[in-house]
């Protein structure tokens, strides 16, 4: 049965009982004659040849020559293939060409027409179109909508067009059939659209009526409806999927859906704007293929997602392409700046999509990362406009990608940038092969010190193959201004290349000699020391020492427990501390006394530094205005009474696996008063401060640790939203780094919540998990939801982290038991859907340690007995 | 009772595909959809009377499938107007009654292609442009040299002719 809105008849314009009813029986003989006379070998009546005429004709009287003649429409432009079909005849068309009622046109690939009716009217014909004219003689009904005498008629089959059509006369309104709707114009501007069973019109200008079968929709200016299988539906465009953060939309264009793919055939292409990027995904010959950056990881991404998507790859083209080729236009360009997209005024990292007529344009912003600022570009579409997640890496499942033949893309306008603009992840411990993986293997069963030389070794070694290609997609990088470079003990590499005979410059000893391994910040020769190495890079270009980069100068803390300097100048500092008895008395009475020695004793630590510190940012900021300083305090507290110039950011080394606790008043309290303390006396670090505080630190946490130290399912995504929410004000972003495996396995929820929620706290994190279980695990989408649930709860509903049995309290006996049986259950339901079953036996894959853990700890050997017996087999 | 089923089943298939697809006008929905309903009839089978309609009673779990799916697809569907359907089912109707020459439905719709058989000329081309190969009404006008209007007033009067035609038919059969 074909699925024409032409085939269906004349109905009154009456909607009495009687009339539909006949309506009814109308549907239903048009249905069962199709059914009967279209299966192949129907053939109990042929058509004669004869009644096949060719041309135009049936036209009698004055009347109807001048309806004919009001129908008609001069060909004004042309481009392409573009034919006349008239009956079974076809041949070109040209300029100039009359087109009357009774014609068809198809237009090809590249094919283009504009027509003039003679009242003015212009219709403009798009690619790949295929239309029939006509022109009413007798008023009659089609559906609800009424065709008049005289008016003109436009049949579209297949494809777009877009008209302004003038103010029609009383009675001669143009009227468009598609095959699922019509559309009855009495003067406006709009575009009609007709794909994979769908009929989609823009209104620019004026009201439309758009009619299918007994319902009718009055679409005024600026709307766009879709009429479809199910009815008519006006579209609407807030692009706020609930899992996603929400973006600052604009004035949404109106115009048709932007066609990418239809009927499984492209019908845009790519264009990269950014001529290094089209190398590095087109490299000449045998030219080493050029660095990477995030935006040709996202391009390759986009090509893939939509290959995968709808079964055709897009092309990317070297050359901008015509207005009549639908394109994603990608970055700053002329042709975005005339669309109205002015990347430079964009803030460092924000973006822009917007779409216009047959065009997507995703642009970042040109200042400091441009590459990177159009990437989320290109991350944020996907994401948003065509349903792609990355949960995970795909080999393991966490990619979902819906599926579809057709793929248009609805009008859009929105710009975006992170609140956040330090959003750093240190990708080790993600090799699954060779040696990480037989050190993984073997931290996994070494005692803890062991263990942790095993991942540390790891860490260093640096390697990323698992995780990195994943982190552009969640948009890591940021746009901070400093190069971090914090990862190897930086004060001991500065202190091995400061010259030794220069003897004030070190650390003196309580016996009177001299520690060459820590520096004395009291020292004007240290001071000097620096300040030279600065000149050395930024005056005069050369290599520099530890710590100084091309746009900051690094500076740790040494990692001494207390001041290790006892020359003259370090203690005068040190004594203003020191002999504030009533402190260390209330200190001792908190504390303890030998615990409020090392308090007393690292406070002076951080003075002396901290002084030191100040001195160098004002001659910095002096004689280097656009250079930064970067201190890493470790875990100090910020002496009190210091006022910083606003060259300095702090960069808090002392979180650590905090972050997994923030759920917890006493430690949440702690840190905070100790990121606040900071920020109250540093600079902004990059990026357009939101809360209206100048002030942010830069934080640094480990994530899956506590996964790995305590075998078990610990996830925060409540808690890491609250305390960014609460904190945006003074913090500039973090700088992540990965337990072990587990970090990418079990911690993958909160580890995907994380990056969102540095992009922009304001998430609904149950709502990402709900779409995250949705998409990813089928059938069992349900019960592995209920399973992360009970993982939050298990981990956030702790008030405080217990002193002893930290296992048993926070995963007791019967907890363990109902989180086994879900996870059983989960596998069962998805035991049809292999895809599914990788990315939860993915996620899951730590679980049976935590059950062995378990077991263990509750001494119940029983707990140990969901493991599953046959893990490859299960894979 | 499975085997029973499924032969009833693959009888009244062409018909819920056809019912389905004047219903949603679109193929591969309709398609799922007459999947489903035989499926949920299968599942309700002991709610059905055995004096009751079979191909009535199928029909109505095909529309209630129509609107579960508009529901989950957070649209209406495009047929709800209680009249439309009691007009589509006076049609569908005809073709429930037994036939002793015509078992399956879909032989008893090889009625209507005798009765299309017994249309005049200018009819019947015009049912065959339109029903048999598909085209639209404008280009059925085009190539009969005729207007929109005059199609579509032959193929309003065909349409009767043969629902008339196909009524007396299972009548006489069932005399």
């Amino acid at each position: 049965m074909t699925e024409n809105f032409h085939n269906l008849r004349v109905q009154p314009p009456q909607t009495d009982d009687e009339s539909l009813r006949e309506y009814g029986r109308q549907l239903a003989m048009d249905s069962l004659l199709e059914h009967v006379l279209a299966r192949p070998g129907a053939r109990c009546c042929t058509v004669p040849a004869a009644v096949v005429v060719i041309g135009v004709g049936g036209f009698n009287g004055w009347q109807a020559r001048q309806a004919a003649m009001a129908a008609s429409a001069k060909v004004a432009g042309i481009s392409g293939k573009v034919e006349y079909r008239r009956a079974e005849h076809a041949h070109a068309v040209a300029a100039g060409d009359v087109i009357r009622p009774g014609d068809g046109l198809a237009l090809g690939a590249d094919g283009q027409v504009t027509l003039i009716y003679p009242d003015g009217s212009v219709v403009q014909l798009e690619r790949n179109t295929k239309v029939i004219f006509g022109a009413g003689q007798g008023t009659r009904w089609l559906g609800l909508l009424s065709i008049q005498a005289g008016g003109k008629q436009i049949a579209l089959d297949a494809g777009r067009l877009t008209a302004e059509v003038a103010k029609q006369k009383s009675g001669q309104g143009m009227t468009l059939l598609t095959p699922n709707a019509g559309v009855q114009v009495v003067g406006t501007k709009f575009g009609l659209g007709v794909a994979g069973g769908e009929t989609a019109l823009a209104v620019q200008e004026g009201l439309i009526t758009m009619s299918q079968a007994t319902r009718r929709l009055d679409v005024g200016a600026g709307k766009l409806v879709v009429a479809n299988a199910f009815g008519l539906e006006t579209v609407r465009t807030e692009h706020r999927p609930r899992d996603l953060t929400p973006v600052t939309v604009l004035e949404t264009p109106v115009h048709l859906p932007v066609e990418l793919v239809r009927d499984g055939v492209a019908q845009a292409v790519i264009y990269v704007a950014d001529s290094s990027c089209r190398a590095s995904l087109h490299p000449a010959g045998n030219a080493p293929l050029p660095s990477r950056t995030e935006l040709t990881r996202l391009v390759i991404e986009l090509v893939e997602t939509i290959r995968l998507s709808t079964g055709v790859s897009l092309e990317l083209v070297e050359a901008p392409p015509s207005a009549n080729q639908p394109a994603i236009i990608i970055g700053d360009c002329e042709e975005a700046r005339q669309a109205g997209i002015e990347a430079s005024t964009l803030p460092d990292e924000g973006f822009v999509v917007k779409t216009a007529h047959n065009r997507v344009y995703l642009v970042g912003s040109t200042r400091k990362t441009p590459a990177s600022a159009t990437a989320w570009a290109v991350a944020d579409f996907l994401e948003r406009l065509v349903g792609v997640r990355w949960y995970w890496a795909a080999k393991y499942g966490g990619r979902s990608i819906p599926t579809k033949r057709m793929l248009s893309i609805l009008p859009a306008y929105y710009r975006d940038q992170p609140v956040f603009p330090v959003r750093q992840v240190a990708a080790g411990y993600g090799n699954e092969n060779g040696e990480d993986a037989a050190r993984i293997e073997r931290a996994k069963s070494a005692e803890p010190l062991q263990r942790f030389i095993e991942l540390d070794r790891l860490f260093d070694a640096g390697t990323h193959s698992v995780s990195q290609p994943q982190l552009p997609l969640l948009r890591a990088g940021g746009s901070s201004p400093y190069h971090l470079e914090g990862q190897q003990a930086l004060h001991a590499r500065l202190a091995s290349v400061a010259p030794r005979n220069v003897e004030a410059m070190f650390a003196l000893q309580a016996d009177g000699s001299r520690n060459f391994n820590v520096l004395c910040f009291s020292a004007p020769e240290t001071f000097d020391f620096l300040i030279k190495g600065c000149e050395q890079v930024w005056d005069k270009g050369g290599s520099g020492l530890p710590g100084i980069t091309s746009s900051s100068l690094n500076l740790h803390l040494p990692n001494t427990i207390g001041l290790a300097c006892h020359c003259q100048a370090c203690n005068a500092t040190a004594a203003r501390l020191r002999d504030d008895r009533a402190e260390l008395g209330r200190l001792a009475a908190e504390q303890g006394e030998r615990l409020a020695g090392e308090i007393v004793e690292g406070r002076v630590h951080g003075l002396v530094v901290g002084l030191f510190l100040k001195r160098l940012c004002e001659v910095v900021k002096q004689r280097w205005p656009d250079k930064k300083v970067i201190y890493w305090p470790w875990g100090a507290d910020c002496p009190e009474g210091f006022s910083y110039p606003d060259n300095l950011a702090v960069n808090l080394l002392d979180f650590d696996e905090m972050m997994a606790l923030m759920n917890q008043p006493e430690a949440c309290s702690q840190q905070e008063a100790r990121l606040r303390a900071w920020s109250a006396g540093t600079a902004p670090v990059g990026g357009t401060p939101r809360g209206g505080s100048a002030v942010r630190c830069i934080t640094w946490h480990r994530f899956g640790g506590f996964n790995d130290t305590l075998r078990g399912p610990v996830q925060y995504p409540h808690a890491l939203q609250t305390f960014y929410q609460r904190n945006q004000d003074v913090m500039a972003g973090v700088r992540l780094e990965a337990g072990s495996q587990s970090s990418w396995t079990t911690a993958a929820p909160t580890f995907y919540v994380w990056m969102r929620v540095l992009w922009n706290p304001e998430l609904d994190v149950d709502a990402v998990l709900d779409e995250m279980c949705h998409r990813l695990f089928g059938p069992g989408a349900a019960t592995a939801r209920e399973l992360l649930r009970q993982e939050c709860a298990q981990w956030e509903g702790m008030s405080r982290l217990p002193r002893s049995a930290f296992f048993q309290k926070i995963w007791p006996r019967e907890a363990v038991v109902r989180m086994t049986a879900l996870r059983g259950k989960a596998l069962s339901e998805m035991a049809g859907d292999p895809n599914a079953r990788l990315a939860f036996l993915h996620w899951t894959r730590e679980f049976d340690e935590f059950l062995r853990t378990a077991a263990a700890a509750h001494q119940d050997p029983e707990l140990a007995a969901g493991a599953l017996s046959d893990r490859a087999g299960n894979r | 009772m499975e085997r029973s089923f499924e032969i009833l089943a693959e009888q009244f298939r062409p018909m819920l595909l056809t019912y389905l697809t004047a219903l949603v006008r679109n193929h591969s929905l309709a398609e799922d959809l007459t999947q489903e309903t035989l499926a949920a009839a299968y599942r309700s089978l002991d709610t059905f009377s055995q004096e009751g309609n079979f191909g009535s009673w199928l029909r109505g779990i095909a529309r209630n499938k129509v609107r579960e799916s508009a529901r989950a697809a957070m649209r209406r569907p495009l047929i709800v107007d209680s009249r439309i359907i009691e007009g589509m089912e006076e049609v569908y109707g005809i073709f429930d009654n037994p036939h002793p020459n015509a078992g399956s439905w879909d032989e008893r719709l090889d009625l209507i292609r005798g009765c299309v058989g017994k249309l005049s000329g200018s009819l019947q081309q015009a049912v065959m442009l339109v029903y048999g190969q598909g085209h639209s009404l404008l280009e059925a006008a085009q190539q009969l040299n005729s207007s929109f209007e005059a199609v579509g007033q032959r193929l309003s009067r065909a349409r009767v002719l043969i629902k008339k035609c196909v009524t007396l038919q299972m009548a006489r059969a069932r005399q």
